[in-house]
């Protein structure tokens, strides 16, 4: 009887994550290859859906716009990222360093919705950046509702996600490397390129993975500070919801589903490139 | 310049640069006008006053509420329930069964808010403040299960293995002998949990239909005419935010201390 119930319990996590995510996922999946007539849904098997996708210039411009928005933040947000990581591992006493990531952390986990209207009075025509170039005696066009709108929004929430990522790693240093390295006579940076680039490696790409998921499927960036003026998918998923189009919905989000398990397994491969050290951690 | 001195400085700028909206949203939330633009003339609280009487927010607070005790509830459970058996069984696929359950933490919120609105319609349950906390409860899960497994290096398995050979079930070890000693880590993730679900917006906008958490609340009134209210309804969102981090933040704190407190006294 224990037998049983500790079967039960080892499922019950995994069972959840099935009923409840899982299977939502392939019933979106099923509902691409379903049309609508007459306002109802039909179930079945067509590709109309898929064929129609491919032929709309919208669905490619929206899928260009979205992976280049995604890959290119999450590049700068690692790139930004791992200096501000490398700052506070290193150059940050160890008292303050808890106290520092915190606080970078602090406004990125309050609600998103917030964050990105709070970035409305800085970006608009009104808005304080125009303010301060007003001083200078330059005129500049507004920044709200152009991609570099949406890329400062985004960057204000993945910088701080990927430097904790890389900074965790950078944590994984044994104490005694950086002391050691530099009474060895090493620079600073010989430090990073030949002993601390491998505890990076892992967080850079783990950081790049989180960055890229978050912008890929990201919509109140896009809508807050895009406006109507930058189209990405996931404005075309709630457009088609909006007129309860379910199965092109569902066959937009089957091809976002499929680009982000790429992704995920892109990240695997770029892992397997992590630069061995010599000997193992631990070893003493 | 040294690059210790560009170090500190490029740290100083990028804290400016993320804090910097959040303090503009404090600042505007005391002006007295309409606009959220310099210059400020007068400070008044009447956008709080305005926040405390409206009716919508009042709801969305209420609603993010109970979805957040739901969730912190559910998800530490189930969190619990994994970290456990993670860090005390050995698996033959151990990657595989945190594969299995960390795995909706990495689908974009966006794919897994459309594909359950569309699976709730089904099983009958769009629209509520339960399929709410559902959906939040797959997501934050994994979290948990992190939180509370990482604690788990402070425990001595001996006091459990005792506790089943004097005779307690399995559940009565988890319950009696586990639970206890990782009390701050169940909180925390409680707390971590409840905090994702607060700041969550776009599942709930998508499963919640007519029942409007705080997020979804606050991202409709953005739609419309400009809400100077909304400042104020932000930034009292950020300091609630805030406070539950700073709680999740101490609580770390004080189990790293009653860590050391017990190695230095064993």
């Amino acid at each position: 009887m224990t037998r049983l119930r500790l079967h039960v319990a080892t499922l019950l996590h995994p069972l959840w994550q099935l009923c409840f995510s899982f299977l939502p996922l392939l019933l979106l999946v099923c509902i691409s290859f379903w049309t609508v007539v007459k306002f109802q849904l039909v179930p079945g098997a067509s590709l109309v859906n898929y064929r129609s996708l491919l032929k709309s210039p919208l669905y490619f411009h929206a899928l260009t716009t979205s992976l280049w928005l995604a890959a290119s933040n999450s590049l700068l947000a690692a790139l930004i990222a791992t200096p501000l990581a490398y700052a506070i591992a290193f150059h940050i006493p160890d008292r303050w360093q808890r106290s520092i990531i915190f606080s970078l952390l602090l406004p990125s986990l309050s609600s998103y919705v917030v964050r990105m209207f709070s970035w409305q009075p800085w970006l608009n025509d009104k808005g304080l950046f125009s303010f301060g170039l007003k001083f200078l005696g330059l005129k500049m066009h507004p920044i709200i509702y152009t991609p570099l709108a949406i890329r400062i929004g985004l960057l204000s929430v993945l910088v701080p996600i990927s430097s904790l990522v890389i900074y965790l790693g950078l944590l994984r240093i044994p104490p005694w490397m950086h002391s050691t390295a530099k009474n060895l006579g090493a620079s600073d940076r010989q430090f990073f390129l030949f002993l601390a680039l491998p505890f990076v490696w892992p967080g850079f790409c783990a950081a790049l993975m989180i960055s890229f998921i978050l912008s890929f499927g990201d919509f109140v960036a896009v809508s807050t500070l895009g406006g109507n003026q930058v189209y990405t998918l996931s404005m075309l998923v709630s457009d088609a919801i909006r007129i309860n189009d379910w199965p092109t919905a569902a066959a937009i989000a089957t091809t976002m589903i499929v680009i982000s398990v790429l992704a995920i397994l892109g990240t695997f491969s770029l892992l397997r490139l992590t630069p061995t050290l010599s000997r193992k951690e631990g070893e003493k | 310049m040294t690059p210790r001195v560009l170090l500190r400085i490029y740290l100083v700028l990028t804290i400016a640069f993320i804090f910097a909206p959040v303090a503009t949203l404090a600042l505007f939330s005391f002006h007295d006008g309409q606009v959220s633009s310099f210059p400020i003339d007068k400070f008044s609280t009447r956008w709080y006053t305005y926040v405390f009487k409206n009716q919508e927010l009042r709801e969305g607070v209420s609603n993010s509420l109970y979805v957040g005790a739901l969730v912190s509830i559910l998800s530490t459970v189930l969190g619990f329930i994994s970290a456990h058996l993670l860090a005390r069984r050995r698996h033959r696929r151990q990657q595989t069964y945190i594969l299995l359950v960390s795995y909706p933490s990495l689908i974009p919120l966006l794919l897994s808010g459309l594909a359950l609105s569309m699976y709730f319609q089904y099983i009958g349950l769009i629209g509520s403040l339960t399929a709410i906390a559902v959906a939040h409860v797959s997501y934050t899960s994994p979290f948990a299960s992190i939180v509370i497994y990482h604690s788990y290096n402070q425990l001595n398995v001996d006091i459990e293995n005792a506790a089943s050979n004097l005779g307690a079930s399995r559940l009565r070890v988890l319950c009696c002998v586990v639970a206890p000693q990782i009390w701050v880590s169940l909180v925390a993730s409680s707390l971590l949990c409840f905090l994702i679900s607060w700041d969550e917006f776009i599942v709930a906008w998508f499963v919640g239909g007519f029942n409007k958490t705080l997020p979804v609340v606050i991202y409709g009134m953005m739609g419309g005419s400009f809400n100077p209210g909304l400042n104020a309804a932000g930034t009292l969102s950020i300091v609630a935010s805030t406070s539950f981090l700073a709680i999740i933040f101490g609580l770390f704190i004080l189990s790293r201390r009653e860590h050391w407190h017990e190695k230095i006294h064993h």
